[in-house]
């Protein structure tokens, strides 16, 4: 037995590099850049076309569709392609293409033609634009049509929605950003003064309150600069997209810069570093902060216009779809919508830098009470019933109960945990359709750190009842037909029927001899779903918004955190192999038949 | 299924000895969950490959300014043929098999393996002629549109536009009714087109992803459970060191990952067949462990058939009913995979899992989640409810 031990302990190492090395490689071998992945994801799109087209219906909302934007570096590259050297001209062209999201190729006569044409169109749609916007109806539409036919169809569209704040944000961010830089570089200084000064004059400045702190401003200054100015906006164009596209990620990639690693799936739910980024992806959005405004209180107290209509241009402005309750759009926009740029605290920021540059394993170790509380109590409630189903559908095989229960139990097994999570989470939460009975989100409610003990209690359980019954009601097929099977095995055994022969009581024989050893398998089952524990249900843990380890490790798959990510296969292999083998020899020790040699 | 207690021949003998694989089927033929189940699975794998016939816009038959034209043969892809062939081909095998039957009897040769042969080569030919002579029409026609010009159009059952527009939208969201006999989603498109096209998904991604991962654990568990030895104890390890590889987590990477360019259909497939091999392996090698002892291959092998011919014609057509099992659940579960990577958000082909997410959006709209969740449900219902029959088919304990 102990050499048994010792050589599948030996075979663990091999095992357990292996399952690493070939993750790992997999992983890496995938076909794709992972980098270039990110920012397609972050954008939503995936064919050229509509990438091209988002990052048009984005330059216009940043007024950067103006021509003159482009004036000092477009230029130069037209005059190079008429340049004997066809390398230059190959390398304007390039540039040009980069710069203007267009494919005109080399000819010149083609770029020029399309030079002209916006800079005279635009001269020509600059007051039409205006009169677009005009609150005069027929002007507005007399405006648009003109705008088609000059800037063709989508442009006579787009010009008809009120013009963005965005021209003057964005003059006014950049003038901000130049004034700050100095001021970032002064806190660096070793005289106190002058440091406590320009922490005074930065807070002036932008309103923020990240005190002395250089990396925090930095950070910020930062952000701002890489996604808003115009030097960055031209090299490579296409990474600005990305960063109003996929304003979530491609934020968080910034911070990485910052903070080292990726770090929002880290995060808590409810953490303030998160709002403090959907405050960021907001601003970033571009929302029309004063229209949004008064349509609130538009929908609180209408004045002119009626509820119906303000929730409309709420709807329209925000994009999000709370409901007629005044309220709810009252605390989101309490939330989320900040009207000044990065007025997140800075506790926010501490917790990100903080958590980015965790060790994964606490990390992991940090998510596990959660998963394992869930599963351990779904675990026993799989193998209080199913068993006692499994036996009674052995002993009264081919009765009604045993093609009934099977029937039912594969029949939950079919079911898909996303239609019965998103059912309960509809019919029978606070807050759905259906009946309030349960709360949700998460293992606990508001404040249950001050709880008593029976109400903690009474509130987890409230918590978690959803949950398992979705973790649960799957489970049962497979241990009630491995239990019947079991049992079943037993039945035609000898000894029971030497037992019967002997003239015992049915029910003894079933009880007393076939039962207790048909639970020997049970022993296997049990030991190897121990680590399965600790997995986690990704679709339970995401829908009830658990924060697990399966909303972790698939949180870091999306992110392509590969530490995280390896550090669970790693963690995850070794425990599964480990308990094989403790199955294994406990199965030895309650069977004396079964030897290992 | 070969012959298990090898070839008798003659037509003289009137009860000729039953093969394995016609045991197994008696024994499931007497079960009648599993005919059902097997007649569910095979009329929705008739629907998802017929799928143009029952919902879509172009017309089987139109005739306009007296000139009559069948459009939707010519607009049907090169697949979508072979698919259809595939299916005739496997439905009409036990014909085939019974027609072949005298001539294999003289032969001395198993009917159902010629049959399969045959039914193979038949397929591969007409798909190699489709993808060689034909080119499927590209352009689309606006045949809906131009309903009005037509003298007389037949359109499939359910006539509503493949690729919903703008015009879809004004009816987005409809309950039930005679045009949309399920229903439209939130973006106007009919939910019985969405579910027909998703069971093609769904079906890919079985019996795919399936096929491989069986393909690898046959292989490699008649190799194992064969040899032995050191050969066993290499391929234990390998089995064990992907028994562990996190299946999901991987499928999330490598979309993630992969670029646009290669569908991810088949990312999820590949990634599933080749990570799940290890059951199939494991079951083929305690097969052939016992196999291997019996009194049939160890004659076999005294008259000296070479060992390739040995596990290919004998060993290994024995140990394939416990696969069959695993496969059957195999495909229940790759298919809720498939739900779980759409409800992730990963994946954007037409697919159930797709579809239950946007349902659920829309918890209103019932009768989309309804229908996405009905269609899944049903689909792992029968497969597991199948694999049980069989694994009881097969159970010689239980043929008392």
């Amino acid at each position: 037995m102990k050499t048994y031990i010792v050589k599948r302990l030996l075979l663990m190492v091999p095992t357990l590099i292996g399952m690493t090395f070939l993750t790992y490689a997999i992983v890496r071998l995938a076909p794709g850049d992972p980098i270039e992945a990110m920012i397609r994801n972050q954008s939503g799109n995936i064919d050229p076309k509509a990438m091209r087209e988002s990052a048009d219906r984005i330059r216009d909302r940043l007024g950067l569709n103006d021509v003159n934007f482009w004036g000092p570096d477009v230029e130069p590259h037209l005059k190079a392609l008429s340049s004997g050297n066809p390398a230059i001209r190959a390398r304007a062209a390039a540039d040009l293409e980069r710069l203007t999201g267009l494919d005109i190729n080399q000819s010149r006569e083609a770029w020029e033609a399309w030079w002209n044409l916006r800079t005279k169109a635009a001269a020509e749609a600059a007051p039409l634009i205006e009169q677009a916007a005009s609150p005069d109806a027929a002007g507005r539409a007399e405006a648009e049509i003109a705008l088609e036919g000059l800037l063709g169809k989508e442009a006579g569209e787009q010009a008809g929605a009120p013009p963005g704040p965005w021209d003057a944000r964005l003059k006014r961010l950049q003038d901000l950003l130049r004034e700050a830089e100095p001021l970032i570089w002064q806190l660096r200084s070793p005289e106190e003064a002058d440091r406590a000064k320009a922490a005074e004059d930065l807070a002036r400045l932008t309103g923020l309150d990240f005190a002395e702190d250089p990396v925090a401003w930095r950070a910020w200054w930062d952000i701002n600069r890489y996604t808003f100015t115009r030097d960055h906006l031209i090299d490579p164009l296409e990474k600005v997209i990305n960063v109003f596209y996929g304003y979530g990620r491609w934020t968080v990639h910034l911070f990485e810069g910052n903070f080292g690693e990726s770090i929002v799936y880290r995060m808590p739910k409810d953490s303030p570093a998160v709002g403090y980024l959907s405050r960021i992806q907001n601003w970033m959005w571009g929302m029309d902060v004063p229209a949004v405004e008064k349509a609130l209180a538009d929908l609180e107290s209408p004045q002119g216009k009626t509820r119906t209509e303000a929730l409309a241009d709420l709807e329209g402005l925000t994009k999000q779809h709370l409901g007629p309750d005044a309220d709810a759009w009252k605390s989101w926009w309490t939330q989320y919508g900040q009207t000044k740029p990065f007025a997140g605290s800075w506790k926010g920021l501490d917790e990100l830098r903080a958590n980015g540059s965790k060790n994964p394993f606490w990390i992991i170790l940090d998510r596990i009470p959660v998963t394992f509380t869930l599963n351990v109590i779904a675990e026993i409630l799989v193998f209080a019933v199913a068993i006692p189903a499994g036996l009674a559908a052995a002993r009264y095989r081919g009765k009604w109960f045993d093609v009934g229960s099977s029937y039912v139990l594969l029949g939950l097994w079919s079911i898909p945990v996303v239609l019965a999570g998103s059912l309960v989470l509809t019919f029978l939460v606070v807050g759905g359709k259906g009946l309030w009975w349960f709360p949700v989100g998460g293992l606990h409610g508001e404040n249950y750190q001050t709880f008593g003990w029976w109400p903690y209690l009474k509130d987890l359980l409230l918590h978690a009842t959803l949950p398992v019954a979705c973790l649960v009601y799957g489970g049962f097929a497979y241990l009630a037909k491995l239990g019947r099977a079991s049992l079943l095995e037993n039945l035609r055994a000898d000894y029971v029927r030497t037992a019967r022969a002997k003239g015992l009581s049915e029910r003894r024989v079933v009880y007393h001899h076939a039962f207790r050893n048909s639970l020997l398998p049970m022993i296997t089952v049990t030991i190897l779903s121990l680590p399965g524990l600790l997995g986690g249900s990704v679709v339970v843990e995401t829908i009830f918004s658990i924060q697990g380890t399966g909303i972790l490790f698939v949180g870091a798959a999306q992110a392509y955190d590969l530490s995280v990510i390896m550090s669970g296969v790693l963690l995850y292999g070794s425990l599964t192999l480990l308990f094989l083998l403790v199955g294994d020899v406990m199965y030895a020790w309650a069977d004396p038949r079964v030897r290992y040699e | 299924m070969n012959s298990a207690a090898g070839a008798t021949t003659g037509p003289a003998l009137a009860a000729r000895p039953r093969s394995y694989g016609s045991i197994v089927w008696g024994q499931l033929r007497k079960r009648r969950a599993a005919m059902v189940s097997l007649a569910v699975v095979l009329a929705l794998a008739l629907a998802a490959i017929v799928a143009p016939l029952i919902v879509g816009d172009v017309p089987i038959r139109w005739v306009e300014a007296g000139c009559a034209s069948w459009p939707l043969f010519h607009y049907l892809s090169n697949a979508e043929y072979s698919a259809m062939a595939a299916f005739i081909l496997g439905v009409t095998l036990p014909l085939t098999s019974r027609l072949l039957r005298p001539w294999a009897d003289r032969r001395g040769k198993s009917a159902m393996v010629r049959a399969l042969g045959l039914g193979f080569a038949l397929w591969a030919a007409v798909t190699a002629a489709l993808f060689l002579v034909r080119t499927p029409e590209q352009r689309y026609g606006f045949f809906l549109e131009r309903r009005a010009q037509a003298e007389s159009a037949w359109f499939p059952l359910i006539a509503t536009s493949r690729n919903p527009g703008y015009e879809e939208l004004a009816h987005r969201n409809q309950a039930p009714s005679w045009q949309h006999p399920l229903g439209t989603d939130r973006l106007g498109a009919d939910v019985v087109l969405r579910i027909l096209y998703g069971a093609r998904t769904a079906m890919t991604i079985g019996f795919v992803a399936v096929g491989i991962g069986s393909a690898i654990g046959i292989t490699l568990g008649s190799m194992s459970g064969y040899f032995g030895r050191r050969i066993d104890l290499v391929l234990m390890r390998l089995a064990e060191i992907f028994m562990f590889i996190p299946t999901l987590i991987l499928i999330i990477i490598i979309l993630t990952v992969m670029p646009s360019s290669l569908p991810p259909l088949w990312a999820v497939v590949g990634v599933i067949g080749v990570t799940g091999w290890t059951g199939s392996y494991r079951l083929m090698r305690a097969e052939l462990l016992r196999i291997r002892g019996e009194d049939y291959l160890i004659a076999a092998r005294a008259l000296g058939i070479p060992t390739w011919r040995l596990l290919l014609r004998h060993a290994i057509p024995n140990g394939l009913a416990p696969i069959l099992v695993g496969a059957t659940f195999g495909i229940a579960g790759a298919i809720f995979l498939e739900v779980t990577v759409a409800f992730l958000g990963i994946v954007n082909t037409p697919s159930w899992g797709e579809l239950l997410n946007d349902g659920r959006q829309n918890p209103a709209a019932f009768w989309v989640w309804g229908a996405a969740g009905t269609a899944i449900f049903v689909t792992v219902f029968v497969y597991n409810v199948l694999g049980e029959a069989i694994r009881d088919a097969i159970d010689p304990r239980l043929k008392i």
